[in-house]
């Protein structure tokens, strides 16, 4: 719950921040596929390029760092996993203990952890430069096609944005439920795995049913107003101006040569 | 005009009715307002007026239009909005704008002439700039402001509010109730639920409810006579109502079916100048 502000929208000046929130799902979309299938060429061109988009968006390097602080863990977790559990040449072993370090094991863990960081980079870069509304707006305009096969596209925006939207008042009724229970005495910083886990439930469950409550209300809230299945309009229509365009332009011919880059690379 | 034609309504089949044989009138741009204990049917009632709930027996319609066709749900709810009791329940949008734009974004108004009409319903309830701001981190009585303007925007004939001044201070509530009185005015029907007659003195019609019926349906002053006349388990009868009274057991002559501290000091008033005068 602490970490509520990961990569949260806050770069209102950033120039990213103007740019249509299509252009930049694609972005982040075509960049998760060129990472995943990165050469050592490629892992500089998208390293450079990444590193170009960051100077560009203004976003400050600490709240980016904080966007990955939580998956530092992770990433350390995966390299040890790769570095220890790889076949290949010997670089340090111990004899007659299953410990060895390979070259393709460090090699592998250096790709994997770039890889992690990367993609998780370039989604802060998404979110903290669109405001979650327009990111909403923009995933409903993307899904569009997929009305046609019978996919509620506008429902599902829907409920992307009441998610975001009870984020902070489910925190804050968190928050609520941890003071209620110090002040009735209660101890929050209990030892042992056991107690821990009896106060993670017993704040997790009435914080559960109480989402269930709200639940019903909002949904005769959303009635009253007159939602039902039907057509619909949003109070922001996204439209593709000259700067998108070129942001699109941009980001086509950086996937070209990235591509061409790998199959020289191979 | 909403009608009730002997509504009935009860949440399940085993569970006692809520609603009992209830018939009701309300004329448009009527003040009406709807008191009541706890538990005694006031919100089962309202949600009756916008079709979130269907009787089970009898018919409710709002301007002929029956609330048991759901082919006019979308029209009823156009012409009766619905403001609960917990603006943090209510509010969907994250920003207030948003918010306020849901009901258009509903009934697929197109995009370009939402911005306009979200900033006129926001200035309607003296909220001007408050367009970008994060609903989370309004003051109570904002909250309650910015989710009246979602339904305002709707343009409805009727407003239904449920106890809007729970949960405000003074001034929150003073606001509110100003607003309330500004949107009758302006010839806006006003259904308000409350549990302190003190509140809705100006309106024109007060219904009194206990154990989902009507047990009283009058005047201001009528209805502050009947709360005076009988125990009245869950409501209370008004302050100054209550003050008349002694002042009267004590040798005045003074009505006391009044509810607003204005008319209080006016019939007091009077009062003294009338002793000044005999002596």
């Amino acid at each position: 719950m602490q970490n509520l502000n990961f990569g949260q929208f806050n770069s209102d000046s950033s120039p990213l921040r103007h740019v249509d929130p299509r252009v930049k799902i694609l972005a982040v979309a075509v960049l998760s596929i060129l990472i995943f299938q990165a050469t050592p060429g490629v892992i500089v061109m998208i390293s450079l390029f990444m590193g170009l988009v960051i100077l560009i968006s203004r976003v400050s390097i600490q709240d980016l760092g904080r966007a990955l602080q939580p998956i530092a863990v992770f990433a350390v977790l995966l390299f040890l996993i790769h570095l220890f559990f790889t076949e290949g040449r010997d670089i340090f072993s111990i004899p007659m203990l299953p410990v060895r370090i390979t070259y393709e094991g460090l090699e592998n863990g250096f790709l994997v952890v770039w890889q992690f960081t990367a993609l998780v980079t370039a989604g802060a870069l998404l979110t903290m430069t669109t405001p979650p509304s327009t990111l909403v707006a923009a995933l409903e305009k993307l899904l569009r096609p997929l009305k046609m096969m019978r996919v509620p596209t506008q429902d599902l925006a829907v409920m992307v944005s009441m998610a975001l939207r009870f984020v902070p008042t489910f925190s804050e009724e968190y928050n609520r439920m941890k003071t209620a229970r110090l002040a009735r005495g209660g101890d929050l910083k209990g030892k042992g795995l056991f107690r821990k886990l009896k106060t993670a439930v017993s704040i997790i469950v009435p914080l559960i049913l109480s989402a269930f409550r709200r639940a019903d209300d909002l949904a005769a809230a959303m009635e009253a107003r007159g939602y039902a299945r039907g057509p619909r309009t949003t109070l922001r229509e996204l439209h593709m101006t000259g700067r998108d365009f070129a942001a699109l332009a941009v980001m086509v011919s950086f996937a070209g040569l990235t591509i061409v880059i790998r199959f020289i690379d191979f | 005009m909403i009608t009730f034609k002997d509504v009935s309504y009860q949440y399940g089949e085993k569970t006692p009715p809520v609603l009992e044989n209830m018939d009701l009138r309300i004329p448009e741009g009527q003040y009406v307002a709807l008191i009541g204990p706890n538990g005694c049917g006031k919100t089962t009632l309202i949600k009756h007026l916008n079709a979130l709930l269907i009787p089970s027996r009898g018919e409710v319609r709002i301007n002929g239009l029956d609330t048991r066709e759901p082919a006019c749900h979308r029209d009823i709810r156009c012409q009766v909005g619905m403001v609960f009791q917990n603006p943090d329940h209510q509010i969907v949008g994250m920003s207030v704008e948003e918010d306020v734009a849901f009901g258009l974004e509903n009934l697929a108004v197109p995009s370009r002439e939402i911005p306009p009409l979200v900033r006129n319903a926001l200035s309607r309830v003296g909220m001007e700039g408050f367009e970008k701001r994060v609903p989370f981190t309004l003051s109570g009585g904002e909250k309650r402001l910015a989710s009246i303007a979602g339904v305002l925007i709707m343009n409805p004939r009727y407003l239904v509010l449920d106890e809007p001044t729970a949960y405000l201070d003074p001034a929150g509530r003073r606001r509110i109730l100003r607003m309330i009185r500004q949107l009758h005015h302006e010839g806006m029907g006003i259904i308000h639920v409350t549990h302190d007659i003190g509140e809705v003195a100006d309106a024109d019609r007060i219904i009194v409810m206990e154990r989902g019926a009507i047990v009283m349906d009058g005047t201001p002053a009528e209805v502050c006579a009947f709360l005076m006349s009988r125990d009245n388990p869950g409501l209370e009868a008004p302050a100054m109502a209550a003050l008349m009274a002694k002042l009267k057991e004590s040798g005045w002559d003074l009505p006391t079916n009044i509810i607003s501290l204005e008319a209080a000091h006016r019939e007091i008033h009077s009062c003294m100048i009338q002793l000044a005068k005999a002596q």
